[in-house]
């Protein structure tokens, strides 16, 4: 009898390269922590982050971190450039929601983008 | 209480004139239907975008003030220098057009929302126009020889390769605007600002310079959105099967011509305008363009019936030997430069054989060749050599000597009774589906037919204050230095290899 | 509160997902039931991959696990979601650590339903060929597997689909274990018979690129190569595509015939099949593998490839490690792996990331 077990992947769907600074500082420690399995590469003045499927930025955890309200304005400042689609998730309060990264287009009705 | 973000941004677009009241000046009409859906998935705000703006800008003024503070500049590789005087017009050249592409894209895409995410683009390619000049100011008061960095894109347009940059970039803003924004929001924006922006700061970086870092990452942040606009608009336009054929052909097209433009500059700069070399171009090429751009595109646009691009394997061919050929016809046609060119040494003939296997064989002695003929006492030119000068290519503007020097591809056609060169069977293909916009483009030798080299060098403005010396050198020492005598001695008339 | 909130169930992060759980159901079905997933191996307690920890409730671990989870890992709350169940009415358990990202979670584009066989083949003494018909909705990527459960057991396996998105069968290429539980069950299946699958699932898949592609299948890892290349040929440019297939014998190598009528029809598909038969005894399919690999690219050529390896884990870990010390770049290595279970312990390699810049 013959089992799969966790393949390799061949193909990152999303990325996101970060401006060297003290937000991807503490961008790069919450990957880290929540999901191991983005692969993060640090090339001195910017850091690339990428993955088979997903990646997610929790702006509540970083606000924490950093002492002060981050927005996905406060992200994006050091976001400097990405593939695979982005979907800024606004908080209903200041330093809240999420910035997320998806390999796939969500299909959902009405949306065009 | 405030209203939430979003409300607000959905309240702005009713305070627009649509088409309805006063329909848009289509300077260019369309081919595709266009729907009125397509998302700006990052409905911004002008507060919370000049809010962002503000504190990046203020991030790379403070870089730069370090640097003027800390005499960084001192640092930086010579070679570099050099590169950036032909790397800061050719971005510049870029940011125009794409100011151009967003202008031509608000008049014509009849969607409130889309409109808006164009808005803000143009804003940040006037950002970065902004950002250029302050570099450009920047490295003129700070770095040793700054001959070359005064001309800006005025030397851009009278170069030979500066014409490289205004045809890959100038269907950003003068096409269909549907094309306009494949060409500029997908292929250049999405796939090609990467090389450009964010895989060549660390090696300004290796070379000693933190600032090009500083500001081009933070021009590339701002492209964020920017390829967000695209993907909005493409995924709209691609929701209409009809649209698919068009969308295609759109998108084969824009990639060869930002291939045949964008990889061989940026190739050239971060290979022959650098010491230090934390990467091969080829490579750097593999990761950012075929990997994330192409395989997220794939992914992404694959259930719509899109492909990749059509001449990925040319392209890819392309890669192992273009930007090479075209850097030793530059290092040729030395004289007509706003630029140096170092020869290169022993170092860089292993780096570039065990980075590009082959590259000895058919380089190596022609860079010898070159640094054998630096000093004017010996009174002749690598391009003396040449049995007859390449044609520019009418598409892309790269001398005939693509993709191998040793080996081009390039045909002359008849077209309106007149003779054009083109590189490739890419750039033929360009020029027949809109042959009317490349055949009016002048070419640089034609323009030069018979005249002295000399002369030539003088009518491009070329010449350093003491009004004798060239800014173009064979070498970056501070003696041996090339005049306009010299140049006159050598008695080289300027040929059209395609006069009647 | 919604109302699902009220019912017992499980509450799974980081995803924060509320699962509802029956009684005596366990864990890991009761997640797949809920058209989630996260990932699973043996599906019996014996490999360990679909650890979870507990943050809050009382969830019992199956005490026949002692092996694949030790004391320590089970004082710091860890269980094996197959082989757990639910006691409180209400538990957290975190995920977190089996590498699983939100989409895979969500399980996006995937199906859990029942079909049909349609075909049981044995090409091969140590091969099944399982036909199915597709499900609603089916829309694998090349390259991708499902999970299958036969009737009259709740186990279930993980199978790389051999077959393309439009074919009229969803074929599976299973090798056979002699004695093992779910062999007899496959032993006992017959067109007409119902089974439940779901999937698709992974991100084995074929990269959109201008690269040279090798394939290395060692014996069923030939069955997600197949459409992968099947794709690949199709795609239409002329970028070398090679084969490397190996197996005991000719019977063992699964869509031999058709891979030889492919190599004809492109000329840029070279295949190579290979059978340890007759060969000095002690060398094994791997070792061929690496030695047809070795004729064909030089370390040039190879820094220019990629490659997508599929077979048992002796065999991917000897073939990844020749083509990284011959040239190839890490980058550009995918590999699948298939581990063999018969029900007892067995230990897990991590998931191996190569991938650098």
């Amino acid at each position: 009898m013959t089992v799969r077990t966790v393949p390799e992947p061949a193909q990152r769907g999303v990325g996101i390269s970060l401006i060297a600074g003290e937000e991807t500082t503490a961008i790069v420690a919450q990957l880290r922590r929540t999901q191991p399995t983005v692969n993060i590469v640090d090339r001195g003045v910017y850091t690339k982050a990428d993955a088979p499927d997903e990646i997610v930025l929790d702006l509540g955890e970083l606000s924490q971190e950093l002492g002060r309200p981050i927005d996905v304005e406060d992200v994006l400042i050091v976001v400097t450039s990405y593939f695979g689609e982005i979907i800024p998730q606004r908080g209903a309060t200041p330093g809240t929601g999420s910035l997320v990264l998806r390999a796939d287009a969500i299909v959902s009705g009405g949306t065009g983008a | 209480m405030s209203a939430p973000t979003t409300r607000i941004h959905d309240l702005t677009k009713d305070y627009v004139w649509n088409s309805t009241t006063a329909p848009p000046a289509a300077v260019f009409p369309t081919r595709y239907r266009v729907p009125e859906r397509g998302r700006d998935p990052f409905k911004l705000l002008m507060r919370d975008y000049a809010r962002m703006e503000v504190e990046k800008d203020n991030r790379v003024h403070q870089a730069l003030d370090r640097a003027v503070q800390l005499r960084s500049s001192e640092q930086i590789e010579p070679r570099w220098v050099e590169g950036l005087k032909l790397l800061l017009p050719a971005t510049a050249e870029a940011e125009y057009q794409a100011m151009k592409g967003a202008g031509l894209l608000i008049s014509s895409i009849d969607n409130p929302e889309l409109q808006q995410g164009y808005s803000a683009q143009a804003l940040d390619e006037a950002r970065h126009l902004q950002l250029v000049g302050a570099l450009r100011q920047h490295y003129s008061r700070t770095v040793a020889d700054s001959q070359g960095l005064q001309f800006g894109s005025r030397a851009l347009s009278r170069h030979p390769v500066g014409s490289v940059a205004r045809a890959a970039f100038a269907p950003n803003s003068v096409n269909d605007p549907i094309d306009a924004a494949i060409a500029l929001n997908v292929v250049l924006e999405t796939a090609y600002t990467n090389p450009l922006t964010v895989a060549i700061p660390p090696v300004a970086s290796a070379n000693g310079d933190d600032a090009y870092a500083a500001a081009y990452l933070s021009i590339q942040s701002d492209e964020v959105r920017h390829m967000a606009n695209g993907h909005g608009t493409l995924r709209a336009v691609a929701e209409i099967p009809e649209n698919i054929p068009l969308v295609q052909g759109s998108l084969d097209r824009a990639f060869w011509h930002q291939h045949q433009g964008s990889d061989t500059l940026v190739g050239v700069a971060s290979e022959y305008f650098v010491r230090n070399r934390p990467w091969a171009y080829r490579d750097a090429w593999e990761e950012w363009v075929v990997d994330d751009f192409i395989g997220s595109f794939s992914r992404r646009f694959g259930p719509f019936g899109l492909t990749e691009p059509a001449r990925l394997g040319d392209v890819a061919r392309g890669l192992e030997s273009q930007h090479h050929a075209v850097a030793i016809g530059l290092a040729a046609l030395w004289p007509l430069n706003f630029f140096r060119i170092d020869p290169l040494d022993e170092q860089d003939f292993a780096w570039f054989e065990d980075n590009y296997p082959g590259w000895s064989q058919v380089y190596q002695p022609l860079w010898e060749a070159y640094a054998a003929l630096s000093d004017p006492a010996g009174a002749h030119l690598l391009l003396q050599e040449l049995p007859a000068v390449p044609p520019f290519c009418q598409v892309c503007q790269l001398p005939c000597i693509v993709p191998r020097f040793e080996a081009p591809e390039f045909r002359i056609i008849e077209w309106s009774g007149k003779k054009f060169a083109l590189c490739s069977d890419g750039c033929e293909a360009n020029f027949a589906w809109n042959p009317i916009s490349y055949a009016s483009y002048g070419t640089f030798w034609g323009r030069y037919h018979g005249w002295d080299l000399a002369d030539v060098i003088l009518d491009l403005g070329f010449i350093r204050p003491d009004g004798k010396t060239l800014v173009a050198q064979p070498h970056l020492h501070e003696d041996r230095l090339w005049t306009i005598d010299h140049i006159r001695g050598l008695g080289v008339t300027i040929q059209d290899p395609l006069a009647p | 509160m919604t109302e699902l909130g009220r019912l017992r169930g499980i509450t799974v992060h980081p995803f924060g997902a509320r699962i509802p759980v029956e009684p005596g159901e366990r864990l890991l079905d009761a997640i797949l039931r809920a058209g989630r997933y996260v990932p699973f191996g043996c599906n019996h307690g014996g490999c360990g991959t679909c650890v979870a920890t507990v943050v809050s409730g009382d969830v019992e671990q199956d005490p026949a696990t002692l092996t694949t989870l030790d004391a320590r890992s089970r004082e710091e709350g860890r269980v094996l979601l197959c082989s757990s169940q639910l006691r409180s009415s209400d538990a957290e358990v975190d995920v977190g650590d089996t590498g699983i990202v939100e989409s895979e979670f969500a399980g996006a584009g995937s199906v859990d339903t029942t079909t049909t066989v349609t075909d049981v083949l044995r090409p091969a003494a140590g091969l099944f060929l399982l036909r199915l018909r597709p499900p609603e909705s089916w829309a694998p990527r090349p390259g991708q597997f499902v999970q299958l459960a036969l009737p009259g057991g709740d186990a279930w396996r993980s199978y790389s689909v051999a077959s393309r998105a439009e074919s009229s069968t969803v074929d599976l290429v299973i090798r056979r274990v002699e004695g093992g539980v779910f062999n007899t069950a496959l032993d006992g299946l017959r067109p007409g018979d119902d089974v439940r699958v779901r999937g698709p699932f992974g991100a084995f898949t074929v990269r959109t690129s201008h690269r040279a592609k090798l394939f290395v299948g060692g014996g069923a890892g030939i069955g997600p190569l197949r459409p992968m290349i099947l794709q690949t040929l199709e795609r239409g440019d002329d970028a070398p595509v090679h084969l490397v297939h190996t197996g005991r014998d000719e019977s063992d190598l699964a869509f031999r015939e058709e891979f030889i009528a492919l190599a004809e029809k492109f000329d840029h598909f070279t295949y190579d099949p290979l059978v340890t038969v007759g060969v000095t005894p002690g060398v094994r399919g791997a070792d061929l593998a690496a030695d047809a690999v070795d004729q064909h690219h030089s370390a040039r050529t190879l820094r220019r490839s990629e490659a997508y390896l599929c077979g048992p884990d002796a065999f991917v870990d000897r073939l990844a490690d020749h083509l990284i010390t011959n040239g190839l770049r890490d980058r550009y290595l995918a590999a699948d792996r298939f581990t063999a279970s018969s029900g007892s312990t067995l230990g897990v390699a991590p998931p191996q990331d190569r991938k650098s810049s």
